[in-house]
């Protein structure tokens, strides 16, 4: 019996090949593209969830009010405050500080034997931090003590790619790194103290290379020590490890007294701390040291679009087999006649709806594997269904395709198992008696029809979003730069580097600074002026040298560009920070003193109003100044006419090798 | 083996009642062959598909070898239907997503029966309708009377006891129509009984005898020598 359903079922699809192909098809992809969206929503999720302590581990924010922008938060912190709150909270499991600088370029040495130094240039994955990393956090020691590791200043835990990398070292061989020796960015030399799996995919904490806190001297030129309660940085972040009994919001109460004990600027009126669930790291307040986090509102409007997916194409399925199914009354009225029962009916056509979304969700297996490999290059990441390893996802698919498989054999199988074997035969020549599956059907087709057009529009807002933020004038210009990130180390060369560079006719400008006009990175500190209150506003500093602002096309509309000199502590601001300061014609501001994070600056110059940051927040106040240090980010402008044929990729060959001599 | 008392049909809707049927008395000796014949609309196929247990009458007692079935429902209708009754259509109605094979195979799968025999059983039946090398056809492939054939060998492959046709040679030339009904004869001379609609009075010519029906109701009959 089962074997002439399913050859019924074969030979129908194989006949009906065109209705194969749509209904097939059409459902595969459905299932396909939602199972892309699935795996993405659990990966997104998982960030960090491996780690043994996950419910307990508060990352420490501060909240505070801009006068501007409201309620915002920070998750940069003083040095000195883990061990603070260490001492003062004795009853907390373990609190650790880190400074890691996000898209740092640095320099890792290595001598061997023959004496002869090997560089690594190392761009992510560094870190100095609190030997309690290794309490709060669950990382796979391969060699070494966890506890021993870095206790002490001068040692280095490394991860076992890179104790290959640097070492030539097999896999199993890692171990052999023990107490060798990495210069870091020519700063200091550690020893190998512990070996360390590498980090997987889903940790915004992805870190390679870790020192000890008080180290930090070797990617932080700046740190002052452990005992500046001044210098917060946002690299420098907090976490607390909470026994389990101990409630986030109890402990947060117990922190403003703490704010209060420690910051003598700031009372806990207007600025506080407050504890960031670690399971918020990856889509909550604040960035992480991953630099990408994904608002959960994303991800469920992600899911929303998944499940809109799955339901119009399981509505089409359902549809088209309805469609089919009146096309087969007569196959069902003769087998009725010759003795199929009422249940018999039913089950054979939901068997036959059930294996169709089986095959379909077979098909959709193999689309979704091969989305995921294309999306490589959208998401940035590649992952990989893990269907064994994971047997969560058959398992959804199993039940998917049933309830799919389901829903569509079910309605029409009933309708025609109600029939009397003669009304099927007849209806065979006059589908139109089945007036209620039709009534059904619309409903469907309506449902289908509202869902595609949601989903159209959704796209149709999102390219004009998209194209707004392509074409949008962000008040400086943006075409022809290249960004070269520096590493951090020797900046003496770089005006011969300038001066190599701009011998190719092909390069027109050439400046350095920390970041380009609109960037994520940046240094915002308190400024103060007579006529605004004092300590409340903040101002975006950039340090670049004197191309910078005619190199980005920032037009100056008072004044001039900042001094060649460097230190001499004459700025150019914006037009937002001349009002500020209560200069309406911004002309008047010329020659206007006013403090930054407590130095004297001279105002020499003002620049029309840009977007310093994202579209969706308001102007900022910013100053520009040539101040040497946090010189990060190279700027070439290009001139197009003079490129030869294969484009910017021999321009950037010219770069490197510039940056090589 | 058939016996109908006053059998009436009587199809309603909420304005009209339509008598198909109206107090037919019929009666089949087992092995005779009967022709229904008459202009549309009079009621042999409602009379037809009572006699096949394809529905039930609304008036009046339907009597199979003894047994009273005009009350019987759907369920045990097609019970009843299994390997008793064999049916033939104008129009063939064979499954086209299954072979010549599969479709004679079809009312042996609802008898249980072993995969062997019915191989066996369904690949004599094809041999003897001459279709034998056609097996593994689909019914598109097949000309009208090869697939009237498969139909017939459908009809009997169970070994019925009745063989209904409805008009089986209505969809053939003349030559496949006389095939067909030299087939149907061979059968009936076999022991089967069959009872056939046609508008053809030489079809109805191989019957015993013919059975003229006018407004759901049978107005005379005449044998057939």
């Amino acid at each position: 019996m089962l074997k002439s359903l399913i050859k019924t079922i074969w030979n129908h699809l194989r006949m009906n090949k065109t209705y194969a192909a749509i209904n097939l098809g059409g459902l595969a992809i459905g299932i396909g593209c939602s199972l892309v969206i699935f795996k993405i929503i659990v990966y997104e999720s998982s960030f960090d969830s491996y780690h043994h302590n996950y419910d307990n581990i508060y990352r420490l924010i501060t909240e505070y009010q801009d006068p501007n922008e409201g309620i915002k938060y920070e998750e940069g912190q003083v040095p000195p405050v883990g061990e603070a709150i260490r001492n003062e909270f004795p009853g907390i499991d373990a609190v650790m500080t880190f400074y890691a600088a996000k898209g740092q370029i640095s320099q890792i040495s290595i001598e061997n034997e023959n004496g002869d130094i090997q560089s690594y240039q190392e761009n992510k994955g560094l870190v100095c931090a609190d030997p309690n990393i290794f309490k709060v956090f669950d990382f796979n020691f391969l060699a070494g003590n966890p506890s021993q590791a870095i206790l002490n200043k001068g040692s280095v835990v490394i991860s076992s790619s890179l104790a290959q990398k640097y070492f030539g070292l097999s896999e199993p061989e890692v171990g052999e790194a023990m107490n060798r020796l990495i210069t870091i960015n020519n700063t200091a030399t550690l020893q190998v103290s512990g070996v360390i799996s590498d980090p997987p995919m889903n940790t915004d904490l992805p870190f390679t290379i870790i020192a000890n806190y008080n180290d930090q001297i070797i990617i932080n030129p700046y740190y002052g020590g452990n005992t500046d309660w001044q210098a917060g940085h946002s690299y420098t972040n907090c976490y607390l490890l909470l026994h389990n009994d101990k409630s986030a919001a109890s402990f947060e109460n117990q922190l403003l007294a703490f704010y209060d004990k420690y910051h003598e600027k700031n009372n806990s009126q207007d600025r506080r701390y407050l504890l960031q669930p670690l399971s918020e790291l990856h889509s909550g307040l604040c960035n992480n040291y991953n630099n990408r986090q994904v608002p959960t509102k994303n991800l469920l409007i992600l899911g929303v679009i998944g499940l809109f997916l799955i339901l119009i194409a399981s509505i089409n399925f359902i549809n088209l087999s309805v469609v089919q199914a009146t096309k087969r009354f007569k196959e069902i009225g003769i087998k009725k006649i010759f003795g199929e029962s009422k249940a018999q009916s039913i089950v054979h056509f939901l068997i036959e709806s059930v294996f169709i979304a089986y095959v379909a969700a077979f098909i959709g297996l193999f689309i979704a594997r091969f989305l995921l490999i294309y999306l490589e290059n959208i998401i940035g990441y590649r992952l990989n269904l893990d269907l064994f390893t994971n047997p969560g996802i058959l398992i959804f698919l199993a039940l998917l395709a049933a309830i799919i498989g389901l829903l569509s054999g079910l309605y029409p199988s009933m309708i025609i198992a109600g029939m009397s074997s003669n009304v099927a035969l007849k209806s065979s020549l006059a589908v139109k008696n089945s007036s209620v599956p039709l009534s059904v059907r619309r409903i469907l087709i309506i449902i289908q029809f509202s869902i595609s057009i949601i989903l159209i529009i959704g796209t149709l807002v999102m390219n004009r979003q998209l194209n707004y933020f392509m074409t949008k004038d962000l008040g400086f210009n943006k075409e022809a730069i290249l960004l070269v990130t520096l590493p951090e180390s020797n900046k003496d060369n770089l005006p011969l580097l300038k001066a190599n560079l701009l011998k190719y006719p092909e390069i027109e400008m050439v400046s350095f600074g920390t970041r380009s006009p609109l960037a994520d990175w940046r240094v915002s500190n308190i400024i103060n002026h007579p006529s605004i209150e004092k300590d409340i506003y903040v101002a975006n500093f950039k340090t670049a040298d004197e191309d910078y602002l005619d190199l980005y096309k920032l037009r100056i509309i008072a004044g001039q560009n900042f001094s060649r000199v460097k230190n001499s502590g004459d700025v150019v601001v914006n037009r937002k920070m001349t009002k500020l300061l209560g200069f309406n014609n911004p002309q008047d501001a010329i020659g206007e003193k006013f403090e930054y994070s407590g130095i004297k600056l001279m105002i020499v110059g003002v620049v029309e109003d840009f977007h310093a940051r994202s579209l969706q927040r308001s102007m900022e106040n910013v100053i520009f100044g040539n101040f040497g240090g946090l010189i990060n980010e190279m700027a070439v402008k290009i001139n197009p006419v003079n490129l030869n044929q294969s484009g910017y990729q021999e321009t950037i060959k010219k770069v490197q090798a510039g940056w090589d001599v | 083996m058939i016996k109908t008392e006053k059998l009436g049909k009587v199809f309603r809707t909420e304005e009209v009642e339509t008598y198909a049927l109206n107090g037919v008395d019929l009666h089949v000796k087992k092995g005779e062959f009967v022709a229904v014949m008459g202009p549309s609309g009079c009621g042999k196929s409602t009379l037809l598909n009572i006699i096949g247990l394809l529905d039930n009458p609304t008036e009046g007692d339907y009597i199979f070898n003894k047994t009273n079935v005009s009350k019987l429902k759907e369920k045990n209708r097609t019970n009843f239907r299994k390997g008793n009754i064999g049916f033939i259509f104008q129009s063939f109605n064979l499954i086209d997503e299954l072979s010549v094979f599969d479709n004679v195979e079809l009312p042996l799968l609802y008898l249980k029966m072993k995969a062997s025999e019915r191989r066996e059983r369904v690949e004599a039946v094809l041999k003897r309708m001459k279709i034998g090398h056609r097996i593994k056809h689909f019914p598109q492939q097949l000309s009208g009377g090869q697939q009237q054939r498969v139909a017939i060998a459908r009809a009997v492959v169970a070994n019925p006891k009745l063989i209904l046709a409805d008009e089986p040679t209505g969809n053939l030339d003349s030559k496949n129509g006389i095939e067909v009904m030299n087939l149907l004869s061979e059968l009936n001379q076999e022991g089967a009984t069959i009872i056939m609609v046609t508008h053809s009075k030489r079809d109805a010519g191989f019957a015993h005898r013919t059975i003229n029906m006018l407004d759901g109701k049978i107005i005379f009959e005449n044998g057939n020598g």
